[in-house]
């Protein structure tokens, strides 16, 4: 891979949670992950995977405590941003990298008015004076759909579905190179998360930003990403491209997601489901995280964590079984 | 806002109605005759009859009560002092703005202290300053503020003679009043904001300002503050309230002539109409420090703003914001 080309790249992160109650809570486990410039990365799994986790450190919003980054780096445009300063990781949130947070309905501050909330971030980064950021703000609006007329009225004057909207605005409101989506859709109902996505998808298009998509739903995957990269108890289990993936899943636990979904062409009336529970965080197997719940499991997998397996091009997958084929 | 405002206006009528009638029939229910503290044990009975007769209190308790409240709305008359013979309007507009003056520099005091040192020990968590924050609000929180008023004279006035024991002749006097109150408020604030400030440093909102590239500053004062100035502004108006009661008590310590040594008087004497009047007064102040307090949270919240705006224009809540609640 070339390193240029890489606008993003994560390297080794881990990040426990350290609470004197639970104790070490593993919540991100050697995590590795590049993004090119351009780029949409789907990250998926299932909650408590260590998803968000890993978006809160890129931007360096984890709460520490109990949040703490254990080690690795996470290198943007070649410098690493757990080793910058508050002034400096300060420039690059909300105008560099900037996030779409998972619940609209409280992200948005109750006592401000919209158009306050997506001038502030113009605001901070842009060299304009509070009118002209408020000018901005209200083009902002109107990029996403939203009447400017509007921006002078607060958060509960709004729906659900537009309190989405007024964040992803003021996400892009600085024209970002890197947008973390943290479930940009889950809090929304089908036929408005299809705007939203119509929405991402021209921005992402019209401002070459790339994207790291962080979600549990695969329909949205296809939709938008290039890349996808499957998250497993802190773990990336398989990575590679969309139709790769889609086409021919390797790790059972990538496997078991894509069985779970409802299908045109089975009869059965049950979905299929995955046994059992994702392993406690504070008390990670050193072996195979999937191998409890795995239905194919050997005798090596109880002993040694498997390393990754270049399956295709570009298709990396953490299994001792990859590669074999399954009836 | 206006309207409503006018409308909270209106609505206090009938609870300082309320009052007159509560205050009249404790003032039947009370053992002990006006005449007897007027004229003194010994006096004939003929002149303690004709001194009741005199200030009408053999009338029936209603009688009394419709001729008092005639008086009042005719005439804005309070009646005249049993004591001195003199208007109670003038008593009480001569003594009013000593208390409200103790209580709300008081306030003012405990505002200052207790909301920045809330913030700061909200801020710095499970550090000694939040210790030392939490022993305070304990302390100032259980403290009688009688008691405390005590200890800062022993200290300050008979130990190392800074300031005066009591009286009221210049600033001077005036500094361990209010700083009694002033404390001892503080310590509940602080408490609040600190409870505050911790809740709404959590919210989704707070980690959106940062990722915005929001300075540290800006996310305390303005969007953690912000939010938080609801439930501290709910607590505020209830220590006015407080101080208001307070200051009654603690101008008697320091001897300043407020409500507080005119109610007590009144009290003594069974001056009956300047105790109801002290007490009407009082009543007053606190439905128009409620009113005041509502008002503020339609200036802090917009949700509340918009609310207001909706009662007022149809009567009740809209559809909307039925909706929405």
């Amino acid at each position: 891979m070339n390193q240029n080309n890489n606008i993003l790249s994560i390297k080794d992160l881990s990040v426990h949670y350290i609470t004197k109650e639970t104790g070490i809570c593993k919540a991100v486990n050697k995590f590795s992950l590049d993004i090119k410039k351009g780029e949409a990365i789907g990250l998926v799994g299932e909650t408590g995977a260590g998803k968000t986790t890993v978006a809160l450190s890129i931007l360096k919003l984890l709460q520490t405590p109990p949040g703490k980054v254990v080690s690795g780096e996470i290198f943007y445009k070649g410098k690493d941003i757990l080793k910058m300063n508050n002034s400096e990781i300060r420039k690059i949130r909300g105008e560099e990298i900037s996030m779409i947070f998972q619940d609209p309905m409280t992200a948005l501050n109750p006592i401000d008015s919209v158009g306050k909330q997506i001038a502030e971030v113009i605001y901070l980064h842009k060299k304009v004076s509070k009118r002209e950021a408020m000018k901005l703000a209200a083009d902002a609006l109107e990029l996403v759909g939203i009447p400017k007329e509007r921006m002078n009225e607060y958060p509960n004057q709004f729906s659900g579905g537009m309190k989405q909207r007024v964040v992803i605005a003021t996400a892009l409101a600085c024209s970002p190179q890197l947008l973390l989506a943290d479930e940009p859709t889950t809090a929304l109902d089908v036929t408005i998360q299809a705007q939203v996505l119509d929405l991402m998808n021209e921005l992402k298009k019209n401002l070459n930003t790339s994207l790291l998509l962080i979600t549990h739903d695969l329909g949205v995957v296809a939709e938008m990403c290039d890349r996808v990269a499957i998250m497993y108890a802190g773990e990336i289990v398989e990575i590679g491209p969309v139709k790769s993936i889609f086409r021919n899943p390797q790790h059972p636990y990538t496997r078991g997601l894509f069985e779970a979904l409802p299908s045109n062409k089975s009869n059965s009336k049950r979905l299929k489901q995955i046994d059992g529970l994702m392993p406690d965080p504070t008390n990670l197997p050193p072996y195979c995280k999937f191998e409890p719940r795995c239905s194919k499991g050997s005798k090596g997998c109880g002993a040694q964590c498997p390393e990754f397996i270049e399956v295709s091009e570009g298709h990396w997958v953490r299994c001792h079984l990859a590669g074999e084929k399954w009836g | 806002m206006l309207r409503y405002t006018i409308k909270r206006i209106i609505m206090m009528i009938p609870v300082l109605l309320g009052v007159t009638i509560i205050l009249f029939f404790i003032q039947a229910l009370t053992p002990g005759n006006p005449a007897d503290v007027a004229l003194g044990q010994d006096a004939a009975e003929a002149d303690k009859a004709a001194w009741i007769s005199e200030h009408g209190l053999d009338d029936p308790i209603v009688v009394q009560y419709g001729k008092y409240m005639y008086k009042i709305i005719t005439k804005g008359d309070f009646g005249t002092s049993y004591t001195n013979g003199k208007p109670i309007t003038g008593e009480l507009i001569s003594h009013w703005p000593t208390t409200i003056k103790l209580a709300l520099m008081s306030l003012l005091m405990a505002c200052i202290i207790g909301i920045l040192l809330g913030i700061l020990a909200a801020m710095k968590r499970n550090t000694w300053i939040d210790s030392i924050a939490r022993v305070f609000s304990i302390l100032g929180v259980s403290m009688p503020n009688f008691w405390f008023a005590m200890l800062l004279i022993m200290l300050f006035s008979l130990k190392l003679k800074w300031l005066p024991v009591s009286g009221s002749y210049g600033p001077m006097y005036w500094i361990l009043p209010i700083a009694t109150l002033g404390i001892l408020n503080a310590a509940g604030i602080m408490r609040f904001t600190r409870a505050a400030m911790l809740d709404n440093s959590q919210q989704d909102f707070v980690r959106t300002a940062r990722a915005k590239g929001q300075s540290e500053r800006m996310v305390i004062w303005h969007h953690i503050l912000g939010n938080a100035m609801i439930p501290i502004t709910t607590c505020i108006g209830q220590y006015l309230i407080g101080a208001l009661a307070g200051a009654i008590i603690i101008e008697q310590i320091f001897s300043l002539p407020g409500l507080g040594s005119l109610m007590m008087t009144a009290i003594n004497q069974r001056d009956y109409p300047l105790l109801r009047g002290s007490v009407l007064l009082v009543a007053v102040s606190t439905s128009v420090i409620f009113l005041l307090i509502d008002l503020s949270y339609a200036a802090i919240d917009p949700r509340v703003k918009a609310r207001f705006k909706s009662i007022t224009k149809s009567g009740k809540l809209s559809k909307k914001q039925v909706q929405k609640n």
